[in-house]
């Protein structure tokens, strides 16, 4: 795992300049957010060093997010927070923090990925080419197909799922080759799991 | 059902449960035994379905126990009405249908023999692989199991350090900004988009410290608080082709881009530099320099050791040169005594003479003395080589009886612990299981059940028969009335006999009619009266009251843990009242 200068800056010199007053009320929004993503959360207004407190939570935010994502044991995060020169009972508290919200903050990580649709059923038809302004695929069959789709949607309201269709058009011979991969794929993943029994 | 109910606790002993030696029937199952069963058959059913086999103390747990319990006995297929109740209030014949159900679904013996436990870590880690593909290959694919995020980042502000678009801020400017107008990093974005911000957030901190190092080995160590990209060039719109272009496509819709931000930042730097003047270099450059304090700590470190390697060095120098002072000064005494190198010389060589008669009267002297002390040593010598040949063949002896008895030492322990195991293992092999009795007991009772179905068909026809007899009867008996009737009547007309016996002939019917219904609803009624004996034994094998008992003292424990918790609660209440920190 690595920190940028930014981030280390922030922990050396803000986490360190809070009192135990300010460090405690920052555990406890850091919990907050990270049991609570969605939830507007700020510092209460008039509050003594918000400027300070807010550096740090941003400091103290990655280094749990960037921990949790790098896997790093307790031992690690303890090294940084040292070389940061915090002192051992807040180590101690960020740790706790940290083994509290590893599982979900895991969890929530994993599902941040690439977005790839998943099949959910399929329609074709096959129409024979008698004629076209494509010679190769003069007198030959050739299907249409297509695959619905459902695809996650984001917005405010949370995730919703849209159908979409995507339609392919391909000659027996492509279809044939198509339909062997999958197989050759499904048999290989039946063929490991069957290893299992 | 007794050997139901010995089968199933045989099954549920091999299993691990602790239930006691006399136990021949399901009535004896208490309530904790009931959920330790179930929850251990569960877990070798489906491991890992982290059912707890204790009931815990706490009421509302007991039920949700109960419920979870339930829950995946439905999962598993069960068709039978199933809640907590059935657990926590069981009845034995409820019992006994989950039981069998849950001992059929039990693992076959030669299925679990059959996982192979390997110790190579690589066939370990195949195996768990080939478990994680077969189980993902069993069920089916569910929407929610697919959920994912777009990893779109927004970019954040910490407030650590000042973005370009702010250079031209007074220090007390940002710390008003910093203190009132930053919001928190969550504030700043979407939830969706604030792990992989925050994570392009520390990257991009990364890649601008590689830029700045990269930068700093060719010139000076002047340092931007972020990576400067190449001001882009106006150009024509075109279709993106490039993945930038692409990306930069994605966050269309959104407050000025990136390359316009940086050129108002620069505008923006230029103008206040012309305008605040020094002071605001200064500060400009009081953050940077603070920026580079960590470079300049690890440049301090490769320094100290560098000064230690130079110090090491000086030392070894220093050592040299001494003795080439020596060398040097008696070379200067040489130097001194040249001049009268005759009367020197002579001098010397009366010292060498003398020294050399000495030493020869000293070497006389020490053969005197090392002649005996030399044979003294020889002596011992071979003394010592004799005593250390002894004791050698004595300590290789007694390693050798060492070794000897850590073997056998050893060789004792791995017998007492395969004893030991043997012996469990013989204590937990039930003792009086013979397949071949059970085989004849199921033979026999396959021979009683066919015997009594034999009966059954036996009485069946019979009744059969009875049923049409009496209704051929019947028929015989309409007729007969019939004609009689007639015939009676017939003849009623003239003769006064005739009258009297077809108004005795009417009674009689009427009386017979009578006595054949009251002996069907008789018939009714004794069979209404079975049926509800049979639903009073029913009834009573419930063990209602027995429930009833066990339900008003759970109600009892809740109405306790109920008022319990209003009085941590309202304790709770005061205290937080009394000292709250706003968020």
């Amino acid at each position: 795992m690595k920190l940028s200068t930014e981030i280390s800056t922030g922990l050396k010199k803000f986490t360190n300049a809070l009192n135990d007053e300010q460090f405690e009320l920052l555990l406890k929004n850091l919990s907050l957010s990270f049991e609570n993503p969605s939830a507007s959360l700020d510092l209460p207004p008039n509050v003594a060093g918000a400027d300070v407190l807010k550096k740090a939570y941003a400091a103290l935010f990655t280094l749990i997010v960037e921990g949790v994502r790098w896997k790093e044991d307790g031992s690690i995060i303890r090294n940084i927070l040292k070389d940061c020169k915090l002192s051992e009972s807040r180590a101690t508290d960020i740790l706790n923090l940290l083994d509290k919200q590893r599982i979900p903050l895991q969890i929530s990580l994993k599902q941040t990925n690439f977005n790839f649709p998943h099949v959910l059923d399929v329609t074709w038809k096959m129409n024979y080419i008698v004629k076209s302004s494509y010679s190769d695929i003069d007198g030959k069959a050739l299907y249409f197909i297509d695959f619905i789709v459902a695809k996650q949607n984001w917005t405010d309201e949370g995730c919703k799922f849209v159908t979409e269709t995507v339609n392919i058009v391909c000659t027996v011979n492509h279809l044939q080759s198509l339909v062997a991969a999958l197989r050759a794929a499904s048999r290989k993943l039946i063929a490991i799991g069957d290893a299992a029994k | 059902m007794e050997e139901v109910d010995k089968i199933i606790i045989q099954s549920l002993q091999d299993i691990g449960c602790l239930i006691q030696d006399g136990t021949e029937s399901l009535d004896c199952f208490t309530t904790e035994l009931v959920i330790e069963a179930s929850a251990r058959c569960l877990d070798v059913i489906i491991p890992g379905s982290d059912i707890p086999k204790q009931l815990p103390i706490n009421m509302a747990a007991r039920f949700q126990v109960g419920a979870k319990i339930a829950d995946a006995c439905k999962e598993l297929g069960y068709t039978g009405d199933v809640g907590y109740q059935t657990f926590l209030y069981s009845n034995v014949t409820d019992l006994r249908r989950i039981f069998i159900f849950l001992v059929e679904k039990l693992p076959r013996e030669s299925e679990r023999v059959a996982e192979p436990e390997p110790d190579d870590p690589l066939l370990r880690l195949k195996s768990e692989v080939c478990w994680s593909v077969r189980n993902s290959l069993n069920p089916r694919l569910k929407l929610e199991d697919v959920e994912s995020l777009p990893f779109v980042a927004d970019p954040l502000e910490s407030g650590i350090i000042v973005p370009r678009d702010k250079l031209s801020w007074s220090p007390k400017e940002w710390l008003d900004y910093c203190a009132n107008t930053l919001r928190l990093l969550p504030g700043q974005t979407s939830a969706q988009r604030l792990l992989p911000s925050v994570i392009t957030l520390n990257a991009r901190g990364l890649v601008s410290r590689s830029i700045r190092i990269s930068g700093s080995k060719a010139s000076s160590p002047v340092v931007n608080p972020l990576p400067l990209p190449p001001i882009p060039t106006p150009r024509s719109p075109k279709r993106p082709t490039t993945w930038l272009e692409q990306q930069a496509q994605i966050f269309q819709g959104r407050p000025p881009s990136s390359a316009s931000k940086e050129q108002i930042a620069i505008v923006n730097s230029e103008v206040a530099v012309d305008d605040a003047g020094r002071e605001e270099n200064e500060r400009i450059e009081i953050e940077e320099l603070q920026l580079h304090i960590d470079q300049l700590l690890v440049d301090l470190a490769a320094d100290s050791a560098e000064l230690n390697r130079v110090r090491y060095e000086y030392e070894t120098v220093e050592d040299d040169l001494k003795t080439r002072v020596k060398e040097y000064e008696a070379l200067c005494k040489a130097l001194e005594l040249l001049p009268n190198y005759e009367e020197n010389l002579k001098k010397v060589d009366g010292l060498i003479s003398l020294s050399n008669k000495r030493y020869e009267s000293l070497n006389a002297q020490w053969e005197t003395y090392r002649e005996p002390l030399e044979a003294r040593r020889d002596e011992l010598r071979s003394k010592t080589a004799n005593l250390l040949n002894n004791s050698d063949s004595r300590t290789g002896a007694a390693a050798a009886l060492k070794r000897k008895l850590e073997n056998v030492v050893k060789r004792i322990r791995a017998k007492q612990q395969s004893i030991r195991l043997l012996q469990e293992e013989y204590d937990q092999l039930p003792k009086n299981i013979i397949r071949s009795s059970y085989t004849r007991r199921i033979l026999e009772i396959i021979g009683n059940i066919r015997k009594q179905r034999d009966e059954i068909d036996k009485i069946l026809r019979d009744t059969i028969d009875l049923q049409r007899k009496t209704n051929s009867l019947f028929g015989t008996i309409d007729r007969l009335f019939t004609v009689v009737d007639e015939t009676i009547f017939r003849n009623a007309k003239k003769d006064e006999h005739s009258k009297k016996a077809y108004k005795h002939l009417a009674t009689l019917h009427t009386d017979c009619s009578d006595i054949v219904r009251m002996v069907v609803e008789t018939g009714v009624i004794e069979r209404e009266i079975r049926d509800l004996q049979e639903q009073v034994d029913h009834e009573s094998f419930k063990q209602t009251a027995d429930n009833v008992a066990r339900i008003s003292a759970d109600m009892r424990l809740l109405k306790q843990e109920n008022v319990t918790l209003e009085r941590q609660l309202k304790f709770c209440d005061q205290n937080s009242s009394g000292a709250r920190v706003p968020l």
